[in-house]
């Protein structure tokens, strides 16, 4: 059942939130109902955004129309998956994850043969605060995120490494430190699949690569933690997180439809590798505009808050199309971490 | 920003396809950026019976569109500019307002401005009635290059009645005296019983090309499906250079009959019952469709 009910940001112009993820989603096949968190003229790495925030009552009776009304439309409420991204205030979190418990409420054993613990719908939480560093949300939406996940509502988690630190609460520097975080979204949160994206690599031993690790609790066994290194491209896109996650959704629940082995390994592989082809294609359309429209050969870096570069590196969703469908081996060798 | 990119103000809903949910992703299939200004935030369309939701205020509407004139030029970002179901004329207003200096900057190539003046289907009106003459306030202004009304919508905005050919050739040369719109396409009209789907183009010289196809006709209502035809038809209009001529719907109608046709099909296999009324028109899954080769065009009859 390719249905999938994505909640996360609009903007008009570029590619972040749903416009980063809902495109990809789509052209894999998902038929994708889509509710806005925040509408938007653009995203915030303009220096200047114009838009609203969507106002709690609003959003609620829209869940409650997808969601409990379920007759009136031809989904019953029912979704095979559920993707949620940037929710910009700890409201409308709460809320979103109201209706996402009574999905789960009235939840049906998910087909794999593998993984008897998972129920439709799959829910993926991208719990989007910041990046850098930097905390992009009201500092609320922390806690918040926390109590979310002691709901044991989330089947796949993807943070970047400065939101796994805000979810537990300390600074990661090492190997040991990264493995005990998962170790507490698995067993205190009771999420069978984790990804660490945007990983600081000089924790991997190596300063010119971004780090993603992986991990699948699966009773009874120990867990092994997998690494990938990923080169760096020098330029500052925006929207990678909310098309990784998607791309993740797509590829995960084809390889447990199939019942792949370590099915998660394989999808942030194949993910990993559409995305580096997304990047390089970013990048090199982005300095050609940019030498097209400022006359000027040199080299050009999409820069935050200043829009007069930023708007050359928008990801060039629509124009990759067709590396969405990659379903091969992946490009990247998974390392097995020790801890 | 490549060439393909657009600027769509229309409806949002959560579930189904119908306004910016029926142009976006077909757009952007086609190899389009769109830039999806939404004038609804509704669960659902309320062909369902119930739905949840609102109409985006004309301030956040102005909001939006200011928002996006501060990042960019339009007349430099977008090669299309797409209105279309609005659902109040204060709206309406807004956006004209940011549209007219657009269309007023000396020396810029603009933006064509196409025009999908959604008032209602079937004799039947689901817009306020002051939304019908802020259209023609639109189509006065001097820069809609194209607009795709059905039978009703253009019936409604000419003051006329289709009937017959001489009507149809009538209507649509006094429309074009009265508003200089190069080009109107009448997504279908009914003559005799059967469907066409009629273009005009006013041309360079007095006598404008009026041509038009035949179109299969479904016994049931496709809820979105004047605004995938829209759509369609501005990327066929584009990859045209800007000109509507026999070949722009030679490409969408043999499209859209399938995706139709496909969708009828699907409905029809989910419940056992033939369907009056297809409220979710399979976009996605027949997206194969949106990419095949233009027809060949040799249905097309002119209106001398």
């Amino acid at each position: 059942m390719k249905t999938v009910l994505s909640i996360q940001s609009h903007v008009a112009h570029g590619y972040v939130g749903g416009k980063a993820a809902i495109f990809p989603l789509q052209a894999q096949g998902w038929d994708v109902d889509n509710i806005n968190t925040v509408n938007f003229s653009n995203h915030t790495g303009y220096g200047s955004v114009r838009g609203l925030a969507a106002d709690p009552e609003e959003l609620k009776l829209i869940l409650d129309q997808l969601v409990l009304q379920r007759e009136s439309l031809p989904s019953k409420g029912h979704y095979g998956a559920v993707i949620t991204g940037y929710i910009p205030n700890a409201t409308l979190i709460g809320i979103v994850h109201d209706y996402i418990g009574e999905m789960k409420a009235n939840s049906q054993q998910h087909p794999s043969g593998l993984h008897h613990g998972l129920s439709t719908p799959l829910y993926l939480l991208d719990p989007v605060m910041g990046d850098n560093n930097y905390l992009y949300v009201e500092q609320n939406c922390i806690e918040q995120n926390k109590r979310v996940l002691s709901r044991k509502l989330v089947d796949i988690i993807t943070p970047n490494q400065f939101e796994l630190e805000l979810l537990v609460g300390y600074k990661i520097d090492t190997q040991e430190l990264l493995a005990t975080a998962i170790q507490t979204l698995h067993h205190e949160y009771s999420v069978p699949y984790v990804v660490i994206t945007s990983l600081d690599g000089t924790m991997l031993g190596n300063s010119s690569v971004i780090g993603c690790a992986v991990s699948t609790s699966v009773p009874g066994r120990k867990l092994v933690i997998r690494t990938f290194e990923v080169p760096v491209i020098k330029s500052y896109f925006t929207g990678v997180g909310d098309l990784f996650s998607a791309l993740l959704l797509d590829k995960l629940v084809t390889l447990l439809s199939n019942n792949a082995e370590d099915a998660l390994v394989l999808a942030v592989n194949q993910v990993l590798t559409i995305m580096r082809k997304t990047l390089l294609l970013t990048h090199r359309q982005g300095l050609e505009a940019a030498a097209k429209a400022t006359g000027n050969n040199g080299p050009v870096q999409g820069k935050i808050n200043d829009g007069d570069t930023m708007k050359y590196f928008e990801l060039r969703v629509v124009q990759s199309r067709d590396f969405f469908a990659y379903d091969g081996p992946g490009e990247y060798l998974p390392k097995e971490m020790v801890h | 920003m490549t060439n393909k990119s657009i600027l769509s103000i229309l409806s949002h809903v959560a579930h189904g396809y119908v306004g910016n949910r029926a142009t976006v992703f077909p757009l952007q299939y086609c190899g389009w950026d769109v830039d999806g200004v939404n004038t609804t935030n509704f669960s659902n369309h309320p062909g369902y019976g119930r739905f949840a939701g609102s109409a985006s205020s004309p301030h956040l509407v102005d909001e939006l569109l200011q928002g996006l004139k501060e990042i960019g030029n339009f007349n430099e970002v977008y090669s299309l500019i797409l209105t279309g179901y609005t659902p109040s004329a204060g709206a309406m207003q807004v956006i004209y307002d940011h549209l007219i200096p657009v269309y007023a900057q000396q020396g810029a190539k603009h933006p064509a401005w196409i025009v999908d003046p959604v008032l209602g289907d079937n004799g039947r009106l689901y817009v306020p009635e002051d939304v019908v003459p802020m259209y023609k306030k639109y189509f006065g202004s001097g820069h809609v290059s194209l607009i795709t009304p059905n039978q009703f919508e253009f019936e409604v905005l000419s003051d006329t009645k289709l009937s017959d050919w001489s009507d149809v050739r009538s209507a649509l040369v006094e429309f074009h005296r009265q508003y200089h719109i190069p080009y109107v396409v009448i997504s279908s009209v009914v003559i005799d019983g059967e469907m066409y789907s009629v273009g005009f183009a006013a041309g360079s010289k007095d006598k404008p090309s009026i041509f038009y196809f035949p179109v299969p006709q479904i016994d049931c209502s496709f809820n979105g499906c004047g605004d995938l035809f829209t759509a369609l038809v501005a990327n066929a209009f584009y990859n045209n250079n800007r000109v509507l001529g026999p070949e722009v719907l030679a490409e969408v109608l043999p499209k859209l009959a399938k995706i139709l046709r496909h969708s009828y099909d699907a409905e029809l296999a989910a419940t056992g019952q033939p369907p009056s009324v297809v409220r979710d028109i399979r976009v996605v899954s027949l997206r194969h469709h949106l990419l095949e080769p233009a027809g060949d065009g040799s249905l097309v009859k002119f209106l001398d």
